[in-house]
C-alpha cells in the first residue's frame, strides 16, 4: 500500500466535495434571490393590476353617481362623485389615509414609457368625460356653457337635457375611450410582467435542477470516499494485526534466541570446566590404575599372605577407579563443547551416564526399570546434545516423584529407520492446562530458583535438530510419559548450532 | 627367541612414566621420555622402537605437534594418543589421517593397551 497515494486521493475527494458544497450554496444564493425578485414581480403586477382596475371601477363609479344624480336630482350622489374624483387625483385622502393621485401610483412602480402614456390616455379620456359628466350636472342646475366654454349663462334646469347627455351615444363611445388604453395598459403590463415570471421561473427550475444535481453528485462522491475510506481503514487494522502477529513471532524468536544464547554460554562454560577437571581427576586416576597393575604383578609374583583380603582389596580399587572414571567421563559427555551431529551415539550408555549423574539424587525409595532393547541401539547425532535430553528428562521424572517411586525407561526399535524411548514416572503428573506450555522457554512451575523452565524447551530444540520428535503425555497426580523418538539412519543434519 | 618389542612412552608426568615402565616392562621393553623434545631424541637413538604412545597435555610440544614432527622422520612407525581428555575433533582427525592408530584413555586399560601393542608384531 502506498499512503501518499491514498492522502491524495483523499485531499481530491475533499476539494471536489468542498466545491460542490460551495456550487451549491452560491446556486440555492441565486435561487433565493430569483424567488425573492420573482415574489416582488408579482406583487407588483398584482398591484398594477389593481391599481388599472381601480381606474376602470372609478370611471364606472362616476358614470353611476353622475346618472344616479341625473335621475334622482339627490345632491349626495353629487358630492359622492367628486369625492371619487377627488380620491383619484389625490386631491382627497384614501381610506388609508395615504393622499396620492392614481398617476403617481401608477409611475411609482415603475411602468415603461408606452404603458404610462396609454394610462395617461385613460386619464385624460376620463377627465374629458369628466367635463361631459360636469355639463349634465350644471344642466339639472340651470347652468350652461357660454360661447367661451364657461358655465355663466343661467337658465332653467333640464333633466331631460342631462339625462340625454349622459346617455347618448357620444357619452357611451367616450366612456369606450376610457376603457380601450386600460385594457391596453392591463395586457402591456401582464404580457411584460408574464414573460418576465416566466423567464424567472425557468431560471429557477434550471437553478433546481442544478442544485439537484450537485446534491446528488457530492452524495455520490462522499459516499464513495466513504467506502475508499472504509476499504482503507480495513486495510489499516488488517496491516496492524499482521504486524502484531509479526512482532509476537519476533517476541518469540528473541526468546528462543535468548534461551539458546544462555544454554550455549552456559554449556560452554560447563564444557571447559568439566574437560579441565576430567583431565586433572583421570590422571590421578591414572597413577592409582599404575599401582594397581604394579601391585597386581607383585602379589602374582610374590604372593599374598591374605590372598582373599588382597584381592577384594585389589578388585575394590578397580572398581572404585572404574567408577569415578565413569563419571568423569559422563561429566564431559554431557557438557561437551562440540557442534558436530555425526557422532556415533549409544542411546542406552547415554542413559546409563545420566543415571549415574543423577545418582547422588535418588535414594533407597526410588526404583528404575531398565527395559532396554536387545541389542545397543547407535544413532548419529551429538552425544553431549542428547546427553543434555535425556538428563532433563530424567531429572524431571525424579522431581516429579519426589522421595519414593518409580522410572520406567523403555527402547525399542519402532523400525528399521527409527528408535522410541519412553520414559515414564508415577509421580505428580502434569496439569492439563500446562500440558501445552511445557515446550515454551522459561514456563516452570517450580518454586523461583529451583528451574529455569528451559530444560523442556532446550531439549524439545535438541531433539528436532537430530530429526527426531518429542511427545509429553501426562495426567495429573497419575504420572507423565516422555516419548523422544530418534531416526536410525544418518541423514543430513543442520551443521550450524 | 623373537624380539621383544620396543615401546616408547611421553608423559609429562614422572608417576606415569615410572608406573607405565613398571607394569609394561614385564612383557615390553620400555623407553621412556618426559616430553616431545626428548621424545624425537629417544627415537633418534632407538631406531629399533616399534610402537610410540604419548600423553596429549605437555610442556613445550603438546601430543599430536610431537607426533607430527615424529612421524616425518619416521613415517612407518605407528604412534598412539593415552591421555585424561575425552576425545576431541583434533584427535578425531589424527585418527582419520593416520597420523595416530589408537586414542586411549586415563586411566588406562592394560589389556586394551597390550593387544594393540601386540598388534605391531
Amino acid at each position: 500500500m502506498k499512503p501518499t497515494l491514498h492522502k491524495k486521493r483523499h485531499n481530491v475527494f475533499f476539494v471536489y466535495i468542498v466545491i460542490i458544497l460551495i456550487a451549491i450554496g452560491i446556486l440555492s444564493l441565486c435561487l433565493l434571490r430569483n424567488a425573492t425578485s420573482l415574489r416582488d414581480l408579482e406583487n407588483t403586477h398584482h398591484t398594477l393590476y389593481v391599481l388599472g382596475s381601480e381606474l376602470k371601477e372609478s370611471s364606472e363609479e362616476l358614470t353611476k353617481f353622475c346618472r344616479n344624480y341625473v335621475i334622482t336630482g339627490d345632491a349626495s350622489w353629487e358630492q359622492k362623485y367628486w369625492d371619487i374624483l377627488n380620491v383619484r387625483n389625490g386631491k382627497k385622502a384614501r381610506s388609508n389615509g395615504r393622499l396620492i393621485a392614481l398617476r403617481d401610483s401608477l409611475s411609482k412602480l415603475g411602468i415603461t414609457k408606452n404603458e404610462y402614456q396609454k394610462l395617461v390616455e385613460a386619464e385624460d379620456n376620463s377627465n374629458a368625460l369628466v367635463w361631459t359628466e360636469k355639463t349634465a350636472f350644471n344642466a339639472m342646475k340651470g347652468i350652461y356653457l357660454d360661447s367661451l366654454s364657461k358655465f355663466t349663462v343661467k337658465g332653467s334646469p333640464n333633466p331631460i337635457l342631462a339625462k340625454n347627455i349622459l346617455y347618448n351615444e357620444k357619452y357611451h363611445q367616450d366612456k369606450a375611450n376610457i376603457m380601450r388604453p386600460i385594457a391596453s395598459f392591463r395586457s402591456m403590463i401582464n404580457n411584460r410582467f408574464l414573460t418576465k415570471i416566466e423567464d424567472l421561473k425557468d431560471i429557477n427550475v434550471h437553478l433546481v435542477f442544478a442544485i439537484i444535481a450537485l446534491i446528488i453528485s457530492s452524495s455520490v462522491l462522499s459516499f464513495y470516499a466513504i467506502l475508499v475510506m472504509r476499504k482503507k481503514i480495513i486495510n489499516q487494522l488488517v496491516e496492524l494485526r499482521v504486524s502484531n502477529i509479526k512482532t509476537e513471532q519476533t517476541l518469540q524468536n528473541l526468546k528462543n534466541t535468548q534461551t539458546k544464547l544462555i544454554q550455549v554460554e552456559k554449556m560452554a562454560a560447563l564444557g571447559t570446566l568439566t574437560a579441565g577437571m576430567g583431565h586433572e581427576i583421570n590422571n590421578p586416576l591414572n597413577y592409582i590404575m599404575g599401582a594397581y597393575e604394579v601391585l597386581n604383578i607383585y602379589f602374582e609374583e610374590h604372593g599374598s599372605k591374605d590372598q582373599e583380603m588382597t584381592s577384594m582389596s585389589l578388585t575394590n580399587i578397580k572398581e572404585g577407579i572404574n567408577k569415578v572414571s565413569n563419571i568423569v567421563h559422563g561429566l564431559n559427555q554431557f557438557s561437551r563443547d562440540n557442534s558436530n551431529f555425526d557422532e556415533d551415539c549409544d542411546i542406552h550408555d547415554t542413559i546409563d551416564n545420566c543415571l549415574l549423574m543423577l545418582q547422588h539424587q535418588m535414594n533407597d525409595a526410588v526404583i528404575i526399570n531398565k527395559l532396554y532393547y536387545k541389542t545397543p541401539i547407535k544413532v548419529k547425532g551429538n552425544v553431549g546434545k542428547l546427553h543434555q535430553v535425556f538428563l532433563n528428562i530424567l531429572s524431571n521424572a525424579l522431581y516429579a516423584i519426589g522421595d519414593k517411586g518409580q522410572i520406567t525407561i523403555t527402547t525399542q526399535k519402532d523400525n528399521e529407520q527409527s528408535i522410541r524411548i519412553e520414559i515414564s514416572d508415577n509421580g505428580i503428573g502434569i496439569k492439563k492446562s500446562h500440558l501445552h506450555q511445557i515446550k515454551d522457554p522459561f514456563f516452570t512451575t517450580k518454586p523461583p530458583g529451583e528451574g529455569t523452565g528451559l530444560g523442556m524447551a532446550i531439549s524439545d530444540t535438541i531433539v528436532k535438530k537430530h530429526k527426531g520428535q518429542l511427545t509429553i503425555e501426562s495426567e495429573e497426580g497419575k504420572g507423565s510419559k516422555i516419548s523422544v523418538i530418534l531416526p536410525l539412519k544418518k541423514l543430513n543434519y543442520d551443521q550450524k548450532n | 627367541m623373537t624380539k621383544r618389542i620396543k615401546v616408547l612412552y611421553v608423559d609429562d608426568d614422572h608417576i606415569n612414566l615410572k608406573l607405565f615402565d613398571i607394569v609394561f616392562s614385564k612383557k615390553f621393553d620400555v623407553v621412556i621420555a618426559e616430553n616431545g623434545v626428548e621424545g624425537i631424541k629417544s627415537l633418534k637413538n632407538n631406531t629399533d622402537i616399534d610402537i610410540v604412545i604419548s600423553d596429549m597435555k605437555m610442556p613445550i610440544m603438546n601430543g599430536l605437534e610431537f607426533i607430527n614432527k615424529a612421524k616425518d622422520m619416521f613415517p612407518d612407525k605407528p604412534f598412539c594418543i593415552l591421555t585424561g581428555f575425552e576425545i576431541t575433533n583434533e584427535i578425531t582427525d589424527a585418527l582419520n589421517t593416520g597420523l595416530i592408530v589408537n586414542y586411549f584413555k586415563k586411566p588406562f586399560n592394560r589389556i586394551e593397551l597390550e593387544s594393540v601393542i601386540e598388534k605391531v608384531r
